[in-house]
């Protein structure tokens, strides 16, 4: 039995030269931060890959400085690869210091089926869409076999994995439920490079050779200390754990957390999804119990909105389908439009009406999809809505079969929030096909979407729009005189203490069932931080009253824009920290320039003071700060 | 030739679109010029209105020549016309779709000769979008209105996509001042790239930054310009030179 060792292929004479791009799909840009990414991906992957029946439960490890590898440890598992990292053209943006203890990342799932198939398929069969996830996962890139795959289109999703890792590669070992197999491969992906005077391609693997074809180890000797050394929990359960060695700093413990609650809230409220965020001895469960008490208990500015919108969300996911205001499907072969006659007579008044009140409304919307060359499917997904004075502007989630497609958005009317689910599979298929790689977006003309369906675009833009069209049904004026229409413009201010709770909620503002949390939330955290306004910049401190500081603080910045996210906005040509006219000064402190817009700095003592100036003085410039873990002073 | 200006029914639109189809689908009969003038497919315009069959050298002189001939109109009155601009579309037609180099008609999108109501593709319709852009900027449209008629250039569909930006007169001036190249009569070369400080879309970006902080409406194009940070000052020195160069000129 050969040892394990990684190996890159070395290139033919002749052969072309293409560089991996599926990084690009990927970008920051497109995913808001790497963190939301490799949430985002590792768990939509293994909600694919659920066992009927299980929740599916996912583990995400932060091995304490204790346990990471020891260099000479580290060593065996980059056999083969130093070489290749450390080649000039490898592509890796830093060099990693393999002297010091490898640190990594797993992400393990339970409940699923592990990657399953012939672990010999080279993909030159005819039957290449037989399903084979073991092939799928290891050898495609930018391919997934047609219906595989319930949540991912595009077979890209792994490549977060490499994203994640400084040094652009990660493992994978797997326990397959059909036959019990435990296999240990890994990935590697750099550049076209050269190394001792060949030139070779970018893809390397981990594993036992024959020749250049990589197969899985299943020495169980190796797997079980393998296991050892990277903190594995799983023994024999069916799943997969995947190993990011020296992962990008900015996957933190938190960082996690927040992105496991934003994108996948209804999953974990549903009772499908509970995700443990281990680090060192202390381990973090969310499910639909412990949810609302961990948010309950952060210092997150916005935890009160948050756990508004989760009991929201609870209070979705408990409707009965017979509580749902049932709407008649829109006529077929013609694209649906969003007017009155969806609406059976008598229930617009009636839905006016409690819409008025302020109540919640929930809504089963039937929508026809035709397939190109398919007969129509009848189809539907549901709507939920309701009012929240606390939120400055409109909300809107739209969840695709657990997944929040966070790009996607339709009202904007303050105070409204609603939540969009479709899990009815003909319609969940149409939606998937128009999402683009990352599963941020519904895009009509994505290759995938366009062309497959009969009047396809007009079906997404009634999914699409649904928030924004049901509120303007439901706004609209009812006859005869509104005593409340002009009281925002003419009114009398209250003395402070006059005001009550009763008069800050709306109406309809009440908790779902059984929820703690919105009334009882804590109240808002005492500033700890001062921000201070010099020219062209600004400086930051900590406050003269706070108890506590933080040890680390982010700093994204960008200059604002009167619609839209400015961070989002942000180009590199705006500014970029690392270079002049910005200059950054601090005392106490050590900060590093993360992002062209983003610095992370440690504060050393509680004086620590940071100067930032040079940003043009004719834009507005937008601040975003995140703390993390507290030190007293 | 003058032709007094009408404009097309419901029954003349849907049989204009029936031949832009057949069109799009590989068919070259003749445009239906008979719906011009047929009573069936088309009324008059209730003012002694006329127009003339002429080969516009570019969408500025377009722009230019519709607003005079409608000038009559009430404004409001003329930039929902379906009818009309359909009629003025089909008039131009060997304008707004010319026969091509293979002797084909290639015809783009119905948008483009029959208006669309959706501000998305209102201002792609072939004339309407010269004429509108003409009369709110004037020839400080020239940066939009470059190119024969029946093309639409990338900094009109950027600019006008953005309804804020293209109702405003000074960001209007100062996007042609920077990118219009007086000599060529077309946008600089470069201007539009992707992806380059300075650019096109850095323009749009910074403005919508720079919306916040100034009153932008009442400002002059050169006044906006004089706000733009300093990725933007070699296409600041160009328009700089061209000034001095046209100031020379006319003193000579």
């Amino acid at each position: 039995m050969n040892q394990p060792l990684w190996k890159f292929r070395p290139m033919s004479r002749g052969e072309i030269n293409v560089d991996p791009i599926e990084g690009e799909f990927f970008s920051t840009e497109v995913l808001g931060s790497l963190p939301d990414a490799v949430i985002r991906e590792a768990i939509q992957n293994s909600l694919d890959a659920a066992l009927p029946g299980e929740t599916v439960r996912i583990v995400i490890t932060f091995p304490s400085p204790g346990q990471r590898l020891g260099a000479e440890d580290a060593a065996r598992y980059l056999h083969g690869l130093r070489e290749h990292l450390e080649a000039k053209d490898s592509g890796l943006a830093d060099a990693v210091d393999f002297g010091r203890p490898m640190d990594f990342l797993v992400i393990e799932d339970f409940g699923t089926r592990g990657l399953a198939g012939d672990v010999r398929d080279d993909g030159s069969r005819d039957d290449a869409a037989q399903k084979n996830d073991f092939y799928y996962f290891w050898r495609n890139i930018g391919r997934a076999v047609e219906g595989a795959t319930t949540r991912g289109r595009w077979g890209l999703g792994k490549t977060v994995f490499q994203a994640a890792s400084r040094i652009n590669s990660f493992f994978g070992l797997t326990v397959r439920h059909d036959d019990t197999r435990r296999l240990l491969m890994g990935q590697s992906v750099l550049k076209i490079h050269r190394s001792n005077g060949r030139r070779y391609a970018p893809y390397g693997y981990y594993g036992r050779f024959e020749d250049d074809f990589a197969l899985p180890v299943e020495d169980p000797g190796h797997i079980e200390r393998f296991c050892r050394d990277f903190s594995i929990r799983r023994v024999d359960e069916p799943g997969l754990s995947v190993i990011v060695p020296y992962p990008d700093e900015e996957i933190e413990i938190e960082s996690v957390i927040r992105s496991v609650i934003n994108q996948y809230f209804f999953p974990i409220l549903s009772g499908g999804l509970a995700v443990t965020v281990a680090g060192g001895a202390h381990e973090q469960v969310l499910d639909e119990k412990t949810l609302f008490a961990y948010i309950a208990g952060t210092d997150w500015e916005d935890r009160r909105g948050l756990v508004r919108r989760l009991e929201f969300a609870r209070w979705c996911l408990a409707q009965p389908d017979a509580a749902l205001e049932c709407l008649r499907e829109p006529p077929a072969g013609r694209a649906p439009k969003w007017d009155e006659s969806l609406f059976e007579p008598g229930q617009l008044a009636r839905l006016r009406d409690r819409f008025e009140k302020g109540e919640r409304l929930a809504f089963h919307i039937p929508l026809w999809v035709e397939p190109r060359k398919q007969g129509i499917a009848h189809s539907h997904f549901k709507l939920f809505l309701e009012r929240d004075a606390g939120i400055d502007r409109g909300e809107d989630f739209f969840i695709r079969d657990g997944i929040t497609v966070t790009g996607v958005s339709s009202q904007r009317q303050k105070g409204m929030r609603v939540i969009v689910s479709a899990a009815d599979p003909p319609l969940s298929r149409l939606l998937g096909d128009s999402e683009n790689p990352a599963h941020t977006e519904w895009q009509e003309r994505s290759p995938k979407f366009k062309n497959r369906y009969n009047l396809g675009p007009a079906c997404l833009r009634f999914v699409k729009n649904s928030p924004r069209e049901i509120i303007r049904i439901l706004s609209m004026p009812a006859e005869g005189r509104d005593t409340k229409l002009l009281r925002d413009l003419f009114y009398v201010d209250l003395e402070p203490g006059r005001e009550t709770r009763a008069d800050r909620r709306a109406p309809g503002d009440v908790p779902g069932p059984g929820v703690s949390g919105g009334s009882e939330a804590p109240a808002a955290a005492p500033a700890r931080l001062l921000m201070s306004r010099l020219k062209g910049g600004f400086r930051l401190s900590l406050h003269p009253e706070a108890k506590t500081y933080p040890r680390t603080i982010d700093l994204q910045m960008a200059y604002d824009v009167r619609q839209g996210n400015p961070f989002r906005l942000y180009r590199d040509f705006d500014f970029d920290l690392a270079k002049p006219p910005i200059r950054i000064e601090g005392a106490h402190c050590t900060y590093r320039v993360v992002q062209p817009n983003s610095l992370k700095v440690t504060a050393e003592q509680p004086d620590f003071q940071l100067t930032v100036t040079g940003f043009d003085v004719n834009r507005d410039l937008k601040i975003k700060i995140i703390t993390t873990r507290d030190k007293n002073p | 030739m003058s032709t007094p200006l009408r404009t097309l029914n419901e029954k003349g639109i849907a049989l204009y679109r029936d031949y832009l189809d057949a069109l799009r689908s590989g068919g070259q009969g003749r445009p239906p010029l008979e719906l011009l003038t047929d009573p069936w497919c088309s009324a008059k315009v209730p003012l002694e209105i006329t127009v003339e069959e002429r080969a516009f050298p570019n969408k500025l002189a377009l722009g230019r020549y519709l607003n005079e001939v409608l000038r009559l109109l009430p404004h409001a009155q003329v930039e929902r016309q379906v009818g009309l601009w359909s009629w003025l579309t089909l008039f131009y037609f060997d304008q707004v779709c010319p026969v091509n180099r293979h002797g084909r008609r290639a015809a783009g999108p119905d948008y483009r000769y029959i208006l669309d109501a959706d501000f998305r593709r209102f201002y792609r319709h072939l004339l309407l979008g010269p004429y509108y852009a003409y009369k709110l900027h004037g020839d400080s449209a020239a940066l939009l209105l470059y190119g024969p008629v029946h093309q639409t250039n990338q900094f009109f569909i950027e600019l006008t996509s953005r309804q804020a930006l293209f109702a405003n007169r000074g960001v209007m001036e100062a996007a042609t001042l920077l990118y219009h190249d007086p000599k060529t009569g077309r946008a600089k070369r470069g201007a539009g790239a992707k992806d380059k400080p300075g650019t096109l879309r850095r323009f749009i970006d910074v403005v919508q930054q720079l919306d916040l902080t100034h009153d932008l409406f009442s400002m002059r194009g050169s006044d906006v310009v004089a706000l733009l940070p300093a990725e933007f000052d070699p296409w600041k020195e160009q328009a700089k030179a061209q000034k001095s160069l046209l100031r020379r000129l006319f003193k000579k």
